[in-house]
């Protein structure tokens, strides 16, 4: 059972953020928030939960990186982390659809989370508008506006 | 509709439009060639990120947090028994005793379907009340009423449903509703903590004393035999509560874990 929730939130945060290593600490602060948030714990599916203490995660961070932009990893660290994972290490769910994983990356936060929940996690509109607090609207404007996008850098624009 | 309504298509797509809007973007989509070739856009966008494939966590992270997970969900599940079984006020301690006949029918009501969807509160055997919390354990259910403990676990390999009441154990009534099976001798019990139980119903269902509590397992023999090693015994003392949250944990911890 562990297993399958750990497949699933690791594939949460990698569709958020594209990448391994980010993906990792992710997974890591999802489960310090909710080893700190169980009291706050709610009847609901546990996938949701998982997803809107994961997805907030993701939020905030990229907020912190907006309001103060992180330096360029230095030399010590660029020692430690390898570049890129061991050929074969990379599971079959990251090679496949990795150009679409790499025009997902490419999407403004906001119209990026609305797409994952949507179409990876698959939460209806009202979960997701639950999950990041903001109006049904707002949800169906950003999920359209993440799609559209998405197919752009695809390579297949409206009307095309 | 003079604006193409451009968010609303996505919405189309997924079904989230209320029946009166989705006329009016149908009704506009028919004669807007711009809409339709954006629907089409949209459509193959939304199908590309629909294919996406689980992504597995890579080993080393893996066993680390798997283990992480697992405590967590654990006290997840605990935690909202306790909330439960709290809010119901019932005392393990000061249940009624009573003789206690287990009825195989009654347990096996509680059992998932073959699906593993979680059991839904209107799934539950009559005059049994399911916590709300019930919908949120996709593998592990646990309900109580006056005293008595209900639980189920199902995953891919093991499926079992615990009855638990407090009581003193009358086999005379197991024989009499479970013609196909002859009550086994102790010698045939998995566990040393079950110094004397009942194979019953055809091997399906044990039963035995356990401290001040009567507690029958029903399943394939192959999975009772696992929760029976599994599950933790009573203690005279401890709340319902308390006892809710240690079953739930040890049948997560000790069945997902021997897969």
């Amino acid at each position: 059972m562990a297993r399958d929730y750990g497949r699933f939130l690791y594939t949460v945060a990698y569709r958020l953020t594209g990448d391994r290593e980010d993906a990792e600490d992710l997974v890591q602060e999802t489960l310090l928030r909710v080893r700190r948030g169980l009291r706050t714990y709610r009847p609901g599916s546990m996938e949701g939960w998982l997803t809107r203490i994961a997805t907030n995660a993701f939020l905030d961070r990229a907020r912190r990186r907006r309001r103060r932009p992180e330096t360029p990893l230095d030399d010590r660290a660029v020692d430690v982390l390898p570049q890129t994972p061991p050929a074969e290490d990379v599971h079959i769910g990251e090679s496949i659809g990795a150009d679409i994983q790499a025009a997902l990356t490419a999407l403004p936060d906001e119209f990026r989370v609305a797409v994952v929940l949507c179409d990876v996690v698959g939460l209806s509109y009202e979960e997701i508008a639950a999950a990041l607090d903001i109006p049904v609207g707002t949800v169906r404007s950003r999920i359209h506006r993440g799609r559209a996008q998405l197919r752009r850098s695809l390579g297949g624009g409206a009307g095309r | 509709m003079s604006e193409h309504p451009l968010d609303e298509l996505s919405a189309l797509l997924d079904g989230e439009l209320p029946p009166g809007e989705e006329s009016a973007v149908r009704h506009h989509l028919a004669g807007c060639a711009t809409c339709q070739a954006e629907l089409s856009s949209i459509s193959h966008a939304r199908a590309a990120l629909r294919s996406l494939l689980p992504v597995e966590p890579p080993h080393d992270l893996a066993d680390r947090f798997l283990r992480r997970l697992k405590r967590v969900l654990a006290i997840v599940a605990g935690g909202a028994a306790g909330v439960a079984a709290g809010a119901a006020g019932m005392m393990w301690a000061t249940a009624p005793n009573r003789e206690v006949t287990p009825s195989v029918d009654l347990i096996s009501q509680t059992q998932p379907d073959r699906a593993e969807t979680p059991i839904a509160p209107r799934a539950m055997p009559a005059g049994y009340v399911a916590p709300a919390w019930l919908g949120s354990l996709r593998r592990t259910g646990l309900y109580e009423m006056n005293g008595v403990l209900l639980a189920r676990y199902s995953d891919g390999v093991h499926r079992v449903a615990l009855d638990e009441q407090k009581g003193e154990l009358d086999t005379s009534g197991m024989t009499a509703r479970a013609p196909s099976g002859a009550l086994a001798s102790a010698a045939q019990t998995p566990a040393a903590q079950v110094p004397a139980a009942y194979w019953w119903d055809g091997g399906n269902a044990l039963t035995w004393q356990a401290g001040p509590a009567v507690l029958t397992l029903v399943g394939d023999p192959t999975s009772v035999a696992a929760a029976a090693s599994a599950l933790p015994a009573p203690r005279p003392s401890e709340t319902l509560g308390g006892r809710l949250r240690r079953v739930c944990r040890e049948l997560i911890e000790d069945l997902s874990g021997s897969q």
